[in-house]
């Protein structure tokens, strides 16, 4: 049931190209490689998730990274979706965006995000918030 | 006689007022009706034809005034047709400016595509046809705008002005006709231009022609005084009848007792005494209604009074309920225009907001793109690069980085003033030493202060932009390595004087006043980076906040240059730590 080859895993939830691409450059430079899977926006994300915890029984990514604008289904709108389902309400998610709208981050921490980077000012500062919350998250026993 | 006074009392419009001086004119005629029949027992000859006469001028006045009541209304009508037709021109001019515009669009799309394709042969007739087609759109705005702001103009002599600032919009309209019609003759030749012509004509006939608004108006105008002339005199008039009523009645009480002491004909003394009462009655109404009339103008009054601190307070929802052919009238009619520009105002601010958001995100992520990419590709060691690939790329990022700098030049000069801040109190040397911490970071110029270990109550951010604005300018455009840059500080009274000078090239006196403008800079964007956006800033943001900006220098003399910012400060009422206004931002 659970598979140990592909856990621990990220989940990268954007919708632009480049921005995944520098984050699996990131990840690949870590002294650890984290398999990354991708989603395109909320709802192929949301998909995602439940298809693999409920039907293939996988464990669920580690940490989930977030962009707040994207087509179909937003950020904030995935993270509730989120919240709401037993099943995924636990993920932990860090929100990685270009808006710095104040509304957003509070949007964002009301639902449980465990942090909020801007895109264009903390490429690098991310990169080591995710390497430390990965690792956190490994390291310590969430409630059940 | 009491439902006269309620409608006196109740009369807040024009036409009220009207139907109430027709009542009171009404009550007159009867007075003079019965001091006619009892003229005989009175024996005040001279107040019974005096009275007589009033009420007859009173009612000659009150026609005079229905009459240029009734001319007004007419000439309004003339005036709202002439404007209409207005309208309708700027508005076919419009659909019309922007098919052309459309048009040149997408012949411009279509030269791209021919340019980028392979089918491109030589650059010269397609540059000559890309430089046409952008004067054409930028002549397809100017002609817009030119529109707008003559309609706008006309518009407005709707407000009665002085003679003089009538006078003088009438000089600015033949000024922006002309420029108009200068600015058609550039357009291309053809159908279109001849349409736009005829229109542009049509407009000048109706703005300054002999049956044009301007005569028209200075024609409503002329009527206008005579209303207000007709009325005074009404008024005065109605106040007479009044006076001479009250006298009236009294000389019929003094009468009443005299004759009932002398015991005449009982029919004589009994119609003298109903006679008497009605004159009583009467004329106590006349003399109370006069004053009634006088509140009513103070109630009018009161309710623009109060529709203008409302407004002006910023609720932009009060509503304005007085109207009137008087000043009163006059006032409200400008109030209303007031609040319109002010609604227009908040909404495009509201979208200026929603624009900065969007073409923040949605400019800033290919430009992220464009850059990290061009990153990698220089990191990945696999990419055998040529030197001069490498070079291209390097090139090719600070193009990037300079796009990013002028975007966000460009929104933070959109959004400058946008901050509803209030004002705070801070030590100003603290935030010097943050702002030349971050503008020289590797220490190579020297820095002096004069004054500024103070504390001041101002508005922070555009205060910490200014600063930080001029500090970077005078450490990036000095020519030598090292230097001294001083900056001082002065209160006084309510103004916070701040001086910032440096000993670097200086600017010649033939482009201070360029510095100033959006996007202009003095030293090619290679040797100094810079989006020429940074004095504007300062600028607008100094003006917006009540403040000025002057740059003093003059390199044929000496070296160095000096901008004085003068902005307001605030102080803190101690007892109550709220923040008494001195000056209105």
């Amino acid at each position: 049931m659970k598979t140990p080859a592909d856990h621990p895993r990220i989940l990268i939830v954007d919708d632009d190209q480049v921005s995944v691409m520098a984050m699996q450059r990131m990840i690949r430079k870590w002294d650890r490689a984290f398999p990354v899977d991708v989603a395109h926006d909320g709802q192929e994300a949301l998909k995602m998730l439940k298809d693999e915890v409920r039907d293939l029984g996988r464990l669920p990514p580690v940490v989930v990274t977030l962009d707040l604008n994207m087509p179909r289904m937003s950020g904030i709108e995935f993270l509730k979706a989120v919240r709401e389902d037993p099943d995924l309400s636990r993920l932990v998610v860090f929100v990685f965006t270009t808006s710095d709208a104040e509304k957003d981050v509070q949007a964002a921490f009301k639902l449980n995000a465990a942090g909020y980077v801007v895109k264009e000012s903390g490429t690098e500062l991310f990169a080591n918030a995710l390497r430390m919350l990965t690792n956190f998250t490994l390291a310590t026993r969430l409630p059940a | 006689m009491f439902l006269l006074q309620d409608t006196l009392a109740n009369a807040t419009t024009i036409e009220g007022l009207e139907r109430a001086f027709e009542a009171i004119l009404r009550q007159g005629v009867v007075l003079q009706e019965t001091v006619h029949s009892v003229e005989q027992y009175l024996e005040s000859p001279d107040l019974t034809k005096q009275i007589i006469a009033s009420i007859e001028a009173a009612e000659a006045s009150n026609r005079r005034v229905q009459e240029s009541r009734a001319s007004l209304v007419k000439m309004q009508s003339e005036v709202d047709k002439i404007l209409a037709e207005i309208g309708q021109i700027q508005r076919d001019g419009t659909r019309l400016l922007q098919r052309m515009s459309f048009e040149a669009m997408s012949r411009t799309d279509g030269l791209l595509s021919e340019a980028r394709s392979e089918q491109a042969t030589s650059n010269g007739p397609i540059d000559q046809l890309f430089s046409d087609l952008y004067l054409s759109s930028l002549n397809y705005s100017k002609l817009l705008l030119g529109f707008e702001v003559i309609v706008d103009l006309a518009r407005t002599q709707q407000l009665r002005g002085t003679a003089s600032a009538s006078a003088g919009i009438r000089l600015t309209l033949e000024e922006k006709l002309n420029d108009l019609t200068w600015q058609l003759i550039q357009l291309p030749d053809g159908p279109d231009r001849t349409k736009l012509a005829s229109l542009a004509n049509d407009l000048r006939q109706l703005v300054l022609g002999n049956g044009g608004l301007f005569v028209q108006l200075a024609i409503q105008n002329s009527l206008r005084s005579d209303l207000t002339d007709a009325r005074r005199t009404r008024e005065a008039l109605v106040g007479e009848i009044s006076q001479l009523a009250k006298e009236l009645v009294n000389k019929a009480q003094q009468q009443v007792g005299v004759s009932s002491e002398e015991l005449n004909a009982a029919t004589r003394t009994l119609v003298w005494m109903l006679a008497a009462a009605l004159i009583l009655s009467l004329g106590t109404v006349l003399f109370a209604n006069v004053g009634i009339i006088e509140n009513q103008i103070n109630r009018r009054m009161k309710a623009l009074n109060g529709s203008v601190s409302a407004i002006a307070g910023g609720d932009l929802d009060y509503p304005i309920s007085v109207s009137g052919e008087d000043e009163l009238g006059d006032m409200a009619g400008a109030l209303k225009i007031f609040k319109k520009n002010a609604l227009e105002l908040r909404r495009s601010n509201v979208e200026l907001e929603k624009f900065a958001y969007v073409a923040a995100h949605d400019l800033r992520s290919p430009l992220r793109a464009i850059h990290d990419l061009s990153v990698w590709t220089l990191e990945d060691e696999d990419n055998q690069l040529s030197a001069e690939s490498e070079a291209y790329l390097t090139l090719l990022q600070n193009r990037v980085d300079r796009l990013n700098r002028l975007l966000n030049d460009l929104l933070d000069y959109a959004r400058a003033g946008q901050t509803e801040a209030k004002p705070q109190e801070i030590n100003l040397s603290n935030l010097i030493n943050q702002l030349v911490a971050g503008a020289d970071p590797d220490g190579k110029f020297r820095f002096s202060f004069e004054g500024t270990n103070i504390r001041v109550t101002t508005f922070v951010t555009p205060l910490t932009q200014i600063i930080g604005n001029l500090l970077s300018n005078a450490v990036k455009h000095h020519d030598k390595s090292t230097g001294v840059i001083t900056i001082g500080a002065k209160l006084e009274n309510d103004r916070l004087r701040l001086t910032i000078t440096d000993d670097g090239p200086g600017i010649h006196l033939d482009y201070q006043s360029k510095v100033f403008e959006l996007f202009q800079t003095l030293r090619p964007r290679d040797e100094v980076e810079g989006s020429g956006l940074g004095l504007a800033i300062v600028s607008k943001l100094a003006e917006y906040f009540g403040g000025s900006v002057t740059l003093t220098s003059d390199p044929s003399k000496e070296r160095g240059a000096r901008f004085d910012v003068d902005l307001p400060v605030f102080q803190i009422d101690k007892s109550t730590h709220e923040i008494a206004n001195q000056a209105a931002a």
